[in-house]
């Protein structure tokens, strides 16, 4: 066991570098790696209001605690946190109090969005109806993501946000971008990468990912150190192609160390060619949804499909219901 | 050698001639990569020793939605 450079106990070793850490250190250069992210990607420009999805799990709560470490004191940069409730009961009431002392502890104003009071329905109704045999064929991970990445980018919008950071790392990343080669889903490939989406509409709020970089487990690791985010839970409902393509890229790792990093180093050299060619083929029109008047490439939007599918008939709102953390 | 180990939310002695950390875990057929651990309340690198008595405790931690 080797110790860090600087002559302390060394608590973890970077096998695809070949380096050993102590805790002073390997949180040193972790910050480090996530303003060079921010910067060589141009992130975060002046001016801007922040909103951090936060869902009271490790990797947002670093993204949370980093972004305000970093922009805390810039008078032109405002740092929102915005957790959606999707009512899943002994998993998501849980890591909602992580949330709220972390916020409260940061000093960061904090609204929670409930899938329940906006949507109708919480996720625990909607798997509750699938056993008793309805909407069976529906993914509970499909439906939760959409209607998650929706009240996120909506309540942000509302918040007058500029940019939404959410806590996606490496691991994320790289998964994300092997489902997509597995479906062969080039638009959607062609839309992934470091900097904000080439989906440009006034709705849809940019999407930053500052810990893109960082392996998951060096983000855990990040958690642990600085006490930044200690809920480990998971959802009792996740299932689909993401959690084989996880365990897939895992065991590469295990055998053959930085595989995740050149995977998505490869990626990102080829995005422009991939960029190029999914807007030769015709990227789709981004219209307004004719219930909700959300953007979307259809005549109707997703979450408004989905809705349909669960007999949820709601009435358009002006504005989102939050609560305020106090 | 005996040791104690906390996986899973369970905590049981076992028995193992696994001389690091690694080696416990290819033991316990857990991936490395979706853990950390810490030995006598310390996290530690993979390679490190381990020794009769030794509290190890592994966290998983990768994310499940």
């Amino acid at each position: 066991m080797d110790n860090c450079s600087c002559g302390a106990r060394a608590i973890y070793t970077r096998k695809y570098e070949g380096n050993s850490y102590c805790a002073s250190c390997f949180k040193d250069q972790f910050e480090k790696r996530v303003k060079r992210t921010i910067r060589e990607h141009s992130l975060v420009g002046k001016n801007e209001v922040i909103v951090v999805g936060l869902s009271g799990g490790k990797d947002s709560s670093v993204s949370l605690a980093l972004m305000k470490k970093i922009f805390g004191e810039r008078p032109d940069i405002r740092i929102i946190a915005v957790s959606i409730d999707e009512g899943i009961e002994h998993y998501r009431d849980k890591s909602l109090e992580v949330t709220k002392s972390l916020t409260r502890k940061l000093g960061v104003d904090h609204y929670i969005v409930s899938f329940k009071t906006n949507l109708g329905k919480s996720i625990d109704d909607v798997m509750a109806a699938r056993a008793r045999g309805e909407n069976k064929n529906l993914n509970s991970c499909t439906f939760c993501g959409v209607f998650r990445r929706y009240l996120l980018n909506r309540a942000s919008r509302e918040l007058g946000a500029t940019k939404v950071c959410t806590g996606h790392n490496m691991d994320d990343e790289a998964q994300a971008v092997l489902i997509n080669y597995l479906k062969g889903d080039l638009k959607r490939l062609a839309r992934m990468g470091p900097s904000p989406a080439m989906v440009k509409n006034a709705k849809f709020i940019p999407r930053i990912k500052p810990l893109r970089d960082i392996p998951e487990k060096e983000v855990a690791l990040y958690a642990l150190i600085t006490k930044a985010g200690n809920y480990w839970g998971e959802c009792p409902y996740v299932s689909g192609i993401r959690f084989e393509v996880r365990d897939f890229l895992n065991d590469v790792e295990a055998k053959h160390s930085g595989t995740k990093f050149s995977f998505l180093r490869t990626f990102d050299a080829m995005l422009p060619v991939l960029r190029e060619t999914a807007t030769r083929s015709g990227l789709p029109e981004i219209t307004e949804c004719e219930t909700c008047g959300e953007p979307c490439s259809g005549e109707i939007c997703k979450v408004c499909e989905l809705l349909d599918k669960l007999d949820v008939n709601l009435a358009p709102q002006e504005t989102l219901e939050t609560e305020l953390v106090k | 050698m005996k040791i104690k180990i906390a996986w899973l939310e369970e905590a049981k002695e076992m028995e193992t001639s696994s001389k690091t950390v690694l080696g416990i875990l290819k033991e316990l057929k857990i991936n490395p990569e979706i853990v950390l651990v810490s030995v006598n309340n310390e996290i530690v690198p993979d390679d490190s020793p381990i020794k009769e008595n030794d509290y190890v405790e592994i966290l998983k931690v990768v994310s499940g939605g």
